[in-house]
């Protein structure tokens, strides 16, 4: 046999991987998405049982970062098109590829886009939307897909071409690059936005600090929540402002 | 409260997609409050209000993260809802700088406790979708081993419904409990701007304790000296 896998087809799973979580399952996970996308490349496996494996295969329970699912998606028809040629080994790796990556590539992802570049972006925008109106917006997003999705869909490709070398991602340039800027950025950014809080022109200035205080100490801890902290903030500023403000016109 | 028939529109448009956009496809952060606020604020007539109340709220839930699946709040629904309560919210507004503004103390504490509050009813309504996808699951296993990937991608696609129909719903929920709660709170006009910075305070200092968990000190003695130099000058 010499089917092979095209650059269609990968930009077909590329797609679909834009649609992972689509149907998520608390025990499946995203299998459903999984055999979604990679059903792009059902053509490798015409023949009915071959297909039928291949399909309840990639239905398997399965689940990784979305913005790192691309990768794996990726090395995945690699060996899907190498299994398909005759090597018998090949749909063994698959799944001890799924299952040797999806936790290490989560954790990857989480704490690079999660709990990383969104912040990193988020408090970038606020700043940009305190003196620039609608441009902070606009930036959140740019700043944040401009790593996102050439992720999620360019590494579909890369994965391919890489196949069970896939792990280097961790060990990539640009990964240590970004958790450099995350670890630095966010909270120099926060301290400007403090800054800015504590710059406007009026007595509330004064609370910026002290709640920002509070908001790293409890946080950190993970002592409330972010609803309820906010919602406690929500409550002084009422009471201080029916303390010490004065009527608006 | 006043809304034309084509802003409700877009807003529940807005609604569906930020809630798609959170918990099914893309997830290219239009879920965000910074965007979906200013956007619901936009399209309910006050860009200005909404963007606020979005930078107050991407602080609110900077901490709210998908990890390993954990429930999150349904911010996107949650946003949109802050956003137009913000451009909607009855009396005055005050500068938070020279292109944001804040509504009065009170339509403010409402409108954000409201908005918190839908995403968190979000949380577990989201839970109990992912739960019971069973006949989904099934389908596609019937279509798989049938050979039929077409059934498999159908009951992939799906799943988007019903998450789709939770945001348009907390959407609605959210705006009408908002209108509600503006006609009953008392007539008092204060600044907005004491309720504002607070919640800004708190949401900065999370967003910064995601990556300062043992320096978490040093942080905040930096922050408070800042706070008080710039206060003072």
């Amino acid at each position: 046999m010499t089917a092979r896998v095209s650059r269609l087809d990968l930009a077909r799973i590329a797609f679909w991987n834009l649609f992972l979580q689509a149907s998520y399952h608390t025990g499946r996970r995203q299998s459903l998405g999984i055999a979604a996308a990679m059903a792009s490349i059902r053509g490798l496996w015409p023949k009915p049982e071959d297909r039928r494996a291949f399909l309840l295969r990639h239905l398997e329970p399965m689940n990784t970062n979305p913005a790192l699912a691309g990768p794996l998606l990726g090395a995945m028809a690699r060996l899907e098109e190498r299994a398909a040629t005759g090597d018998a080994e090949a749909v063994s790796r698959i799944t001890h590829l799924r299952r040797v990556l999806e936790g290490p590539l989560a954790a990857t992802g989480d704490a690079l886009f999660w709990a990383g570049l969104r912040p990193l972006a988020g408090l970038a925008g606020s700043i940009i939307a305190w003196q620039s109106g609608a441009w902070g917006p606009i930036v959140f997003v740019a700043l944040y897909n401009a790593v996102h999705l050439p992720v999620r869909l360019g590494g579909v490709f890369w994965g391919y071409a890489k196949a069970e070398r896939i792990h280097e991602l961790m060990r990539a340039r640009w990964v240590k690059g970004l958790r450099f800027a995350v670890r630095w950025g966010v909270p120099l950014l926060g301290l400007c936005l403090v800054a800015l809080g504590a710059s406007v022109a009026a007595l509330p200035r004064w609370t910026v600090a002290p709640a920002a205080v509070a908001g790293v100490f409890l946080g950190s801890r993970s002592l409330v929540r972010g609803g309820l902290l906010a919602g406690g903030a929500i409550m002084v500023g009422l009471i201080l402002s029916a303390l010490f403000a004065t009527n608006v016109p | 409260m006043s809304l034309d028939p084509g802003a409700w529109v877009l807003l529940l448009a807005l609604g569906l997609w930020t809630a798609l956009d959170q918990a099914a496809c893309l997830q290219i952060l239009v879920s965000q409050p910074l965007v979906a606020s200013w956007l619901a604020g936009w399209i309910a007539g006050d860009a200005a209000s909404g963007l606020a109340v979005g930078v107050l709220l991407q602080g609110v839930w900077s901490r709210a993260l998908p990890l390993g699946a954990s429930p999150l709040p349904f911010l996107g629904p949650a946003a949109v809802v802050g956003g137009a309560l913000a451009a909607c919210a009855p009396g005055s507004r005050v500068g938070l700088s020279s292109v944001l503004v804040v509504p009065e103390a009170v339509p403010l504490a409402v409108l954000l406790w409201v908005s918190i509050a839908v995403g968190e009813l979000g949380r577990p309504l989201l839970q109990r979708i992912y739960r019971q996808r069973g006949a989904l699951i099934e389908m596609a296993v019937t279509g798989a081993n049938e050979g039929r990937a077409s059934r498999v991608r159908l009951a992939h696609g799906l799943g988007i419904l019903p998450t789709g129909l939770l945001g348009l719903a907390l959407v609605v929920a959210g705006l009408v409990a908002g209108a509600f709660l503006f006609r009953i709170v008392p007539d008092v006009h204060t600044d907005g701007r004491w309720v504002a910075l607070p919640v800004l305070g708190v949401g900065v200092g999370q967003a910064c304790s995601l990556s300062m968990k043992r320096r978490a000190w040093i942080w905040g003695a930096v922050a408070m000296a800042i706070g008080v130099v710039v206060a003072f000058t």
